[in-house]
């Protein structure tokens, strides 16, 4: 089955071009603009009982930011689903944030497809 | 990244957008100067472009925006006033971007590079020395790399122990994953996992990760390869990674270099191994004086032994992993070969035909010889308890050192060999009896200098051979066991009444139930919930048995006498309903003819009988093995008084035959585990016996009844 990925971002340019790299490697995508849109699809998606293999989300967004999502992604059914966050080089600190929340790894802005690739390799089973 | 033409049109607008959010908080900013949320917007407006340019591929302006960042992180973060200036430059920047932006939708450069370099000079000085070195600091290379695809040379070895967090599931994160991605970069040498932090059952939670690993890779990989694996894991984990290449060399035999000097000169025969023996134990003496010298401190002996220890353990690990089941099978056949000969050498005693003078001295002679084959035999799946020894030596200095006592811990007999499956299973009630001794055994240093003892406690550890058993000491100098502590806990309990007069041995009994332990703290610190029952329970199973010496102010002494090996054990055989059953032996506390007329029913249908003044619950065999005859003992003979340590009942039988030794052979192997069966075995006559596992039935007959034997006489006095 198609492993699902949940990406959450406020722009869209990165939405589009992450979109579009996860769908050419095969997965399905379901998108987020900020974290509080996140917390409402992580939501229906455990209302729904569909699955999901990842969560990809940005930590500088507006309304809920990415440490606040991952809290509340903790509180439900998908607490042990991996998370990876995107950082850029000037908020290094952000990582250890991230990780406190419960994130699984990060990734710096920007990147390439094969580096996006590699870091989901570290924490989502191969298809 | 691959920037689709989709993509493309939305990051021009999305740019759009961003450039004009800018320019909207730089005009409030005007006025109001130190609006928080204006310099957010503003921040997050160029933040956001930055990572956008970036991902569909143009760096001039993800690069130049980066600077700008930069700037305003310094404003947002208070080190920088906003200023009329300060504006200016940045309504500048705005534009300058927007007309990068413009240059590339119509497919044209996105600025002169020299232009470039003059605006990001212009930003630069406004940063100042210390904002351009911090920033500087801040780009380092590329955090995420794609794993180093140049092999480096030569194969390399490199030790990797991997210890994560409990919580590591947690995180989102999978230990295998991370086994997998390793495994990719060359090949598994060695791969040994840690189960020792596993928790009971009960207090096993599957969310939770308590395994760790010792991996030895073989691989082309640089380190830095290696390391690449753990990136998301190494800062809140412990992993090590050590190349060991210069230690498992090509060509040569990776247990060979887990070998020691001294065991390489007597392979290549220059010394005998009586010689390396007696330079070993100058060696142990050398690091004593040492330390009493205070020539070495002790912390560091010990660190010594214990990596000597554990370079041992991986040696045993990768000499004996090859064929131990050949050897379990050859021990089982050397054990079955002598017991077949002594009964071909019964049957020559009644023999008293033709030669009989020759055959009966030829049968002792080939009953000697395999006497000494098994005890080879046996020698081989053996080793020294030295281990053992020292891994309690240590555990009993950190409980003492804990408790603010001193002790001397004094190793004998680290020669004494041990069967494998002995050693693994003594393991446990050494653990216990070692904490009995420094929690109650031990007193503190003021308290013995009061009695006029030397501040320093001793501990004891000793092991020796007799007649075929092996015996292990701890023996204590400690305050004695407290005879009326155990008195009022056993009254407590509700074992024994208040006036009741007991011999001191079956005090020391009570040392060993279920559920006694004379202080709380007991069941802390071996964090199990469990007390010294555990040492009983474990040693019956390997059929051994604890003795108990104490003498108040002067010490405790625990002996251990354990089997050399685990398989052979001493049973009764009995029939029941025309099965043959073997009881094991060490727990048979009596026989006795079988007085229907005596047995006492009370409750739906437990029935009772009276043995030693006490009454005693029937455990009826029929019961477990679903064999369609009627359970009431109307042909029962007699019966067998056991006692497991935890309960004593009786096992209505119809034939006690005569006492054996034998050899148990699971039932795991052939048939699957049957609760209340230890195994089977097959006796002389060929006919199969079941090998009863007593703890197992108790646990089938008693389930409910674990509040002792003194509840049936109070059951018997209300009827
Ligand atoms: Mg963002």
């Amino acid at each position: 089955m198609e492993k699902h990925i949940l990406f959450v971002d406020d722009s869209p340019t990165m939405r589009s071009s992450v979109s579009f790299c996860l769908r050419n490697a095969g997965y399905r995508v379901t998108e987020a603009v900020d974290g509080e849109d996140g917390v409402e699809k992580v939501q229906s998606m455990e209302e729904k009982g569909e699955s999901l293999s990842l969560i990809i989300t940005d930590i500088n967004m507006p309304k809920m930011d990415g440490v606040g999502f991952i809290s509340k992604v903790k509180e439900t059914e998908f607490k042990f689903v991996p998370i990876l966050v995107l950082t850029t080089v000037a908020e290094e600190s952000v990582i250890k944030k991230g990780r406190d929340a419960g994130a699984s790894g990060w990734l710096m802005k920007p990147f390439q497809p094969e580096q996006l690739l590699w870091a989901i390799k570290k924490v989502v089973w191969p298809k | 990244m691959s920037a689709d033409d989709e993509t493309l049109q939305i990051f021009f607008s999305e740019t759009e957008e961003l450039l004009k959010l800018a320019e909207e908080s730089l005009l409030a900013l005007e006025s109001t100067p130190e609006s928080a949320s204006d310099i957010e917007q503003l921040f997050r407006s160029v933040h956001t472009l930055k990572s956008g340019a970036g991902m569909v591929g143009y760096t001039s302006i993800s690069d130049y925006a980066h600077l700008v960042e930069n700037l305003l992180e310094r404003v947002r973060s208070g080190k920088l006033a906003v200023t009329k200036n300060l504006i200016t430059l940045l309504l500048g920047s705005i534009d300058f971007i927007r007309s990068m932006v413009d240059s590339v939708s119509q497919g044209e450069a996105e600025a002169d590079p020299e232009v470039l370099n003059e605006r990001k000079d212009q930003i630069k000085r406004y940063l100042g020395i210390d904002g351009i070195s911090s920033l500087e600091r801040e780009e380092p290379e590329p955090p995420v790399k794609e794993a180093p695809k140049e092999p480096a040379q030569e194969f390399s070895f490199y030790k990797i122990d991997l210890k994560f967090r409990k919580e590591f599931f947690h995180s989102g994160q999978d230990p295998l994953l991370i086994l997998l991605g390793l495994s990719e970069l060359g090949e598994f040498v060695e791969v040994v996992p840690d189960l020792s932090e596993l928790p009971d059952f009960e207090d096993f939670s599957m969310y939770d990760l308590y395994i760790s690993w010792q991996i030895i890779i073989k691989t082309e990989m640089s380190y830095e390869a290696i390391e690449d694996v753990f990136m998301f894991v190494k800062d809140d984990n412990e992993i090590r990674i050590e190349d060991i290449t210069e230690r498992y060399r090509e060509g040569i035999d990776i247990e060979l270099a887990g070998k020691k000097l001294g065991e390489v000169l007597v392979e290549k025969g220059s010394i005998t191994e009586e010689v390396l023996s007696d330079a070993l134990k100058k060696q142990k003496m050398l690091g004593e004086i040492l330390v009493e010298d205070g020539k070495i401190q002790p912390e560091d002996l010990e660190k010594v032994v214990a990596k000597q220890e554990e370079s041992r353990a991986v040696y045993r690990k990768t000499t004996l992993r090859v064929d131990v089941e050949k050897i379990h099978s050859l021990v089982n056949l050397a054990e079955e070969t002598g017991i077949g000969l002594s009964k071909v050498q019964a049957l020559f005693e009644k023999y008293a035909g033709p030669g009989q003078m020759e055959i009966t001295e030829e049968m002792e002679n080939l009953v000697k010889v395999n006497q000494e084959f098994q005890e080879r035999v046996a020698r081989v799946r053996m080793f020294p308890l030295e281990g053992t020894f020292r891994r309690f030596q240590r555990m009993a200095r950190d409980l003492a050192l804990e408790q603010n006592k001193q002790i001397k811990v004094i190793l004998t007999g680290l020669d004494t060999e041990l069967d494998k499956e002995v050693i693994e299973h003594t393991t446990d009630p050494l653990k216990h009896l070692v904490r009995n001794c420094i929690d109650h055994g031990l007193e503190t240093p003021e308290e013995r200098e009061a009695k006029g003892k030397p501040p320093t406690g001793i501990i004891e550890f000793k092991a020796y051979q007799r007649a075929g058993k092996i015996f292990v000491e701890i023996r204590d100098d400690g305050k004695g066991i407290d005879f009326t502590g155990i008195q009022r806990k056993a009254i407590e309990k509700g074992w024994i009444e208040p006036d009741q007069v007991l011999s001191k041995e079956a005090l020391l009994g009570f040392m060993f139930k279920p559920g006694f332990s004379t202080s709380s703290k007991v069941t802390e610190v071996s964090g199990r919930g469990v007390g010294m029952d555990v040492v009983k329970t474990q040693l019956d199973q390997l059929g051994g048995t604890i003795d108990t010496h104490t003498e108040k102010d002067k010490g405790t002494t625990f002996t251990l006498c354990l089997p050399l090996t685990s398989a052979l054990m001493e049973v009764l055989h009995v029939m029941v309903r025309g099965i043959s059953y073997l009881v094991p032996l060490q727990s048979v506390v009596g026989t006795e003819k079988f007085d229907n007329k005596l047995v006492k029913s009370f409750g739906a249908r437990e029935r009772v009988y009276p043995f030693r003044g006490d009454y005693l619950p029937l455990a009826d065999m029929t019961k477990i093995l679903d064999i369609g005859m009627p359970s009431a003992n109307g042909n029962s003979t007699a019966l067998v008084f056991i006692d497991t340590g935890r309960k004593a009942f009786g096992i209505p039988v119809d034939e006690v035959l005569k006492p054996q030794q034998i050899i148990v052979k699971t039932l795991e192997k052939n048939y699957r585990s049957v609760k209340g069966l230890a195994g089977a075995t097959i006796l002389g006559d060929g006919s199969v016996s079941l090998v009863l596992d007593l703890l197992g039935l108790e646990e089938i007959f008693f389930k409910n009844s674990f509040e002792g034997d003194a509840n049936y006489e109070n059951e018997e006095k209300a009827e």
